[in-house]
């Protein structure tokens, strides 16, 4: 059976992104990579809780990993949660 | 029904703005246009916060959203190469209650926001093409609250497919279901049941998050008239005075 990821699983991924995005980010200064580097972190640590390999997945959605991150959440949360604003609140606004 | 214009050589002149600009004024202006590559979910601005710059989209496409205190999010308008996301500088303000962020992952120009005032108060050809705009897009934001008080919500889905076909200049992008819902104010049950009927008709394929427009005129004809509506006032606008 597929494993799921639930809202308080994932908000709590987030948030352990949020507490090493000053490591993660302090390299760059542009916005669109700041954006992505922190969700490629997210993705990777949601797709090793699904038990799926994060690059595979990724090349299987064939986009960049904010989309491959958003496209992954649609297809393995149970219950349904609104992703957006736990992305919104934890982290992007944080950037 | 006139679609938005894409694909010069020189990527600035895929925004519709920039395009309208006389080549000596756009000249003048290109030091300040910076290109930049633009990601799903990333952030231009958040709500009551000074916003650093504006962008002239080429095939982004960027949302400007009200945000609810409950995290609830309502898509108020949405900006492609027809028109420059930071609306508010050129109207003098600094910040504004709403958030606006990338949807469509893509390219566009951005300049600061200091420079866009520095031009503004020059009142040069900048000025009056962003004046024209601003009327496109507040007939667009007034059309699209219209439609979505009266259309059924397979219009308004086409519709709003249409729009972003013209805005990103391919037949094929993605696009979330939970980003459909957001932009239509519709439930994620009702956004799955028009893309399975939409795509049982033909008109477009979903998988995966990705879209394909697979037969635009049909798609035209399930839209109700407000994509002409917003596509001939925007058209309007940018025709040669």
């Amino acid at each position: 059976m597929k494993k799921t990821i639930d809202e308080h699983e994932f908000g709590r991924i987030c948030k352990e992104v949020h507490a090493e995005a000053p490591r993660l980010l302090q390299r760059s200064n542009d916005d669109s990579e700041r954006t992505e580097l922190l969700l490629k972190t997210v993705f990777e640590k949601v797709c090793r809780h699904l038990d799926i390999n994060f690059e595979r997945q990724a090349d299987a959605l064939k986009e960049d990993y904010a989309f491959a991150l958003l496209q992954t959440l649609e297809e393995r949360m149970e219950p349904e949660f609104l992703y957006s604003t736990i992305l919104d609140r934890e982290l992007l606004t944080a950037l | 029904m006139e679609a938005y214009v894409t694909g010069p050589s020189d990527p600035n002149l895929a925004n519709r703005v920039l395009a309208a600009l006389p080549h000596a004024e756009y000249e003048r202006l290109l030091p300040r246009l910076k290109t930049v590559s633009l990601i799903v979910k990333q952030v231009m601005y958040e709500q009551n916060t000074p916003i650093k710059y504006v962008y002239f989209p080429f095939n982004a496409v960027v949302s400007e959203v009200a945000k609810m205190k409950n995290g609830q999010i309502s898509e108020v308008t949405t900006i492609g190469n027809e028109g420059m996301l930071g609306t508010t500088v050129f109207l003098g303000s600094d910040r504004t209650p709403l958030a606006a962020f990338a949807q469509v992952a893509g390219q566009a120009a951005r300049m600061k926001a200091s420079d866009l005032r520095a031009e503004i108060a020059q009142d040069g050809p900048l000025m009056k093409i962003l004046l024209r705009y601003t009327q496109g897009l507040m007939v667009q934001i007034a059309q699209s609250g219209a439609c979505n008080q009266l259309h059924s919500p397979k219009q308004r889905c086409a519709r709003w497919l249409l729009m972003t076909h013209d805005r990103v200049g391919r037949d094929e992008f993605v696009l979330t279901q939970e980003f459909l819902c957001q932009m239509l104010g519709l439930r994620r049950a009702t956004v799955s049941e028009v893309a399975s009927s939409m795509q049982r008709a033909g008109l477009i394929r979903y998988t995966r998050g990705r879209i394909s427009i697979i037969d635009r005129h049909a798609l035209e004809t399930a839209c109700c008239e407000c994509y002409g509506v917003i596509c001939a006032e925007h058209g309007r606008m940018f025709a040669k005075k």
